[in-house]
């Protein structure tokens, strides 16, 4: 009987193709965000690109092969630049280096997907399509080719093994950005959560809100966009599928499903520190986390997703630590 | 008649002085193949050379593109593709046919002989010096003793027609030939590109090649209840090849695996799964046979599986195709396949060899000195189209480079005289026009429980005017090759 297997390589190549596309979503995400911001802000504010590079913690990077902080060159850096190892080319180009040596899991629509996303950001001439100027199509294309490749990932991929491998690295790597999109922003916002109020900072915190999230639903369920409800909506309402405790939730049932465990149970790190982290975000309130300090919580919380990421790393990618199981 | 819309296409060409596959003089297609000549002329202007471009779009978007060895920083590029299909007609096609079942018989029967009884050695009809300087030949095969005999599971040997039309094999390839999964490519692309052409000429289909792959690797499984664990045993993906793998592996239902995700465990083959070891049954193997075992073979290989043989020995897992086939590859060897189809089957060679002068024999060594500048010489363990002398197209400089080659080393150089290889046309970049090519054919034959012939196989074309060299890594490209139903067979 042949079964429902999986190799260890094959799972950890699912794993990362997942984390390099839904990081190239985020970004692609954020930039535009960014970009529709800035046309609504005074000039001066200028930092809010900035502040960007420090949501993927690349602003070191970027200091050794640029001189200014311009948008120009955020967007070169962001977008084109493979001396980045998160620009979206950069990304694209390991998500389909991966995807290259597992195709045989990947679908040929997926795989086709992905290489047409990477060829038309590779091939793209960024100087005669006006792209530093309006950057807003491009974006689209992108966030559109991504949403593709989704549809024929949710539509076609078999739910077996490696299904729950393309969840785990989807959703740690969306967990991830989350925290770190509301950290650095936080950061630059706000010194202390009480002094909200400008028509500017409106306008802040809702771009804040589109970078990680839709602000739709948000504004239907909480109203007028404000600093507490924001925090509950990004890291713990349940039912925003970009929310961390929605995005934890998801990788921990993949996680009990792979180990064939009920919540409530272990057999294995991941297993353990995934329950962990997912019963502290069902129980965390808004009030808490402002008594501890936003950093404070968020820095903790990447904490235990890279243990996790670990623990994963241990159980299913590195055979050589297991035990010759015989199955 | 002539309405007013046809294009020049089809007058305009010229076959010249060549046997071309598809026209039997200038502007006349041959008569079988008159539907795609209606099609072709009826397309309007720019229409064919869309449909070229669309081709190589779709081919590029599929991934389906190849690096050149060493260069990282140059782009992939995509497989050159000729939307002109090849077409061979029924009655061609049943001949070349059967002259593969019985060389691949022959051959099969050759392998097991020389690494088994040695009859056809003691017998003196292959000298054993020839079998034991083959450079393919292999010393840790002798004895080994794969399910139902068969050593040659997947076989490729190349056709080539000469200026009569004729049909010869040009080279056996035994060990790992590649190329089936453009067959299966390129003809999905045309499908999109010529979809009403197809039904109405009544071409053969291929897709059915990977079933057929599965049903010959499942034939040979030490597990005879349930389906068997089958991988395909890939270098990795900078493997000139490895989209090919990893197509196959998809089509089959296999798991696709490098060397470093298997290990020997308890006596069975075992891959490295999120669930612990998991025995396998058959390896389809992409990788050379001296990767295979450091333990057997090459101690340096890190692509193969250590212990791999001694578990192939107790008759727990099956390699196709297996080690050790790669001595007929050998180009000295090549010359006495037809002895050899005499010799087992007591039958006349269906497919010719084409003339081979070894210059292990002194006479033929003179003769092949004398005449450099008419013939072709080949390195007897040489491929890929590389170490070759075309005389006719030498210089001097050349030839005398290959005299001192010969006269140092005998045994490794063979001769054929130079053919005439047919042609076809192949679509100009530049107009609305097309230009004779030459022209190969590699056949995929698998051998299982039974011997299964792929209608058609890869058509190999020099892209450059008036080349002989139809290899990829010499520039060649492909073609899509239909063969056609036999009328008796209904449409």
């Amino acid at each position: 009987m042949k079964g429902n297997l999986l190799l260890s390589r094959v799972a950890e190549s699912v794993y990362w193709m997942s984390r390099y596309v839904e990081r190239v979503e985020n970004t692609v995400r954020l930039m535009n965000v960014n970009w529709h911001l800035m046309l609504d802000l005074p000039q001066m504010l200028s930092n809010e690109w900035e502040s960007l590079l420090h949501v993927s913690g690349d602003y070191e990077l970027f200091k050794d092969s640029y001189s200014e902080v311009t948008s120009e060159n955020v967007m070169q850096f962001m977008t084109f630049d493979t001396s980045n190892p998160n620009s979206m080319l950069a990304c694209l180009t390991s998500a389909r280096e991966n995807a290259r040596s597992i195709r045989d899991v990947v679908t040929p629509e997926m795989w086709e997907q992905l290489n047409a996303l990477y060829l038309m950001v590779k091939t793209y001439d960024s100087g005669s399509n006006n792209f530093y100027q309006n950057p807003h199509e491009f974006y689209q294309e992108i966030q559109t080719g991504i949403l593709h490749y989704y549809g024929q990932m949710n539509a076609n991929i078999y739910r077996g093994q490696s299904w729950r491998f393309f969840h785990l690295g989807n959703y740690l790597e969306r967990a991830d950005k989350i925290t770190r999109i509301l950290d650095v922003r936080y950061f630059l916002l706000l010194p202390s959560l009480e002094e909200v109020g400008t028509a500017v900072d409106d306008l802040q915190w809702a771009a804040l809100l589109r970078s990680a999230s839709s602000i739709e639903p948000f504004v239907k369920k909480y109203g007028p966009v404000e600093a507490h409800a924001i925090i509950e909506y990004l890291l713990l309402d349940v039912q925003n599928p970009r929310s961390l405790r929605y995005c934890v939730q998801r990788a921990d049932s993949a996680l009990r499903e792979l180990g064939s465990v009920p919540t409530g149970m272990y057999n294995n790190d991941a297993e353990r520190r995934s329950g962990q982290l997912l019963s502290e975000l069902s129980y965390l309130t808004v009030d808490e986390i402002v008594r501890m300090g936003l950093h404070e919580c968020l820095d903790d919380l990447q904490v235990k997703m890279n243990q996790l990421h670990v623990a994963i790393r241990e159980r299913y990618f590195n055979p050589d630590a297991q035990s010759g199981v015989w199955v | 008649m002539t309405p007013p819309t046809l294009n020049s296409i089809v007058p305009s060409y010229d076959p010249e002085a060549f046997f071309d596959e598809l026209f039997s003089a200038p502007g006349v297609m041959r008569p079988e193949f008159v539907t795609l000549a209606e099609k072709l002329e009826k397309m309007q202007g720019g229409e064919l050379s869309g449909r070229q471009q669309a081709a190589e779009r779709a081919l590029m978007r599929m991934g389906i593109t190849f690096q050149v060895y060493g260069d990282e920083s140059q782009a992939e590029k995509v497989f050159p593709f000729d939307i002109i299909p090849r077409v061979i007609s029924a009655k061609d096609w049943e001949v070349v046919e059967r002259g593969l079942r019985q060389r691949i018989k022959a051959l099969n029967l050759f392998v097991q002989d020389v690494y088994g009884d040695k009859k056809i050695l003691k017998d003196g009809v292959v000298p054993d010096w020839v079998v034991y300087s083959s450079s393919g030949y292999m010393q840790a095969c002798e004895g080994l003793k794969p399910p139902l005999g068969v050593w040659c599971h997947i076989s490729g040997s190349d056709i080539v027609r000469d200026g009569e039309g004729k049909f010869y094999v040009l080279e056996d390839n035994l060990r790992c030939p590649s190329g089936v999964s453009y067959v299966l490519s390129n003809r999905q692309v045309m499908k999109r590109i010529f979809p009403e052409v197809f039904s109405k000429m009544g071409v053969r289909p291929v897709s059915d090649y990977p079933e057929m792959l599965l049903q010959t690797l499942c034939a040979v499984s030490p597990e005879s209840q349930g389906s068997p664990t089958i991988v395909v045993l890939t270098p990795g993906i900078y493997n000139s090849a490895y989209y090919e793998h990893a197509f196959l592996a998809q089509q089959i239902g296999a798991e696709l695996v490098e060397g470093r995700d298997l290990v020997v465990a308890n006596g069975y083959v075992c891959m490295k799964t999120t669930q612990g070891l998991r025995r396998v049954d058959v390896i389809y193997r992409r990788i050379n046979a001296d990767f295979l075992d450091p333990e057997m073979f090459r101690p340096d290989s890190v692509l193969g599986v250590a212990g791999l043989m001694d578990v192939f020995r107790e008759g727990r897992v099956a390699i196709a195709n297996m080690p050790g086939p790669g001595v007929a590859d050998d180009k000295v060897v090549y010359a006495y396949v037809p002895d050899m189809i005499k010799y087992y089957l007591d039958e006349e060679p269906i497919l010719p060899n084409v003339p081979t002068y070894l210059c292990s024999r002194d006479e033929e060594k003179s003769h092949v000195l004398e005449n450099l500048d008419k013939l072709v010489v080949k390195e007897a363990d040489g491929a890929g189209g590389y170490g070759m002398l075309i005389g006719p197209a030498s210089t001097k400089k050349e030839r005398e480079k290959f005299r001192e080659l010969i006269l140092a080393n005998p045994r490794g150089y063979i001769a054929q005289p130079t053919l005439s290889l047919s042609r076809a046309p192949v679509l100009m970049s530049d107009s609305e026009r097309m230009e004779g090519r030459h022209l190969d054919l590699r056949p995929f034959v698998l051998y299982g429980k039974e011997i299964k012939v792929m209608p058609g196989g890869l058509t190999r074309v020099a892209m450059k005017k008036g080349s002989l060299v139809v290899n990829s890594s010499q520039g060649g490209g492909s073609k899509d090759t239909w063969v056609l139903r036999d009328q008796g067979e209904g449409s």
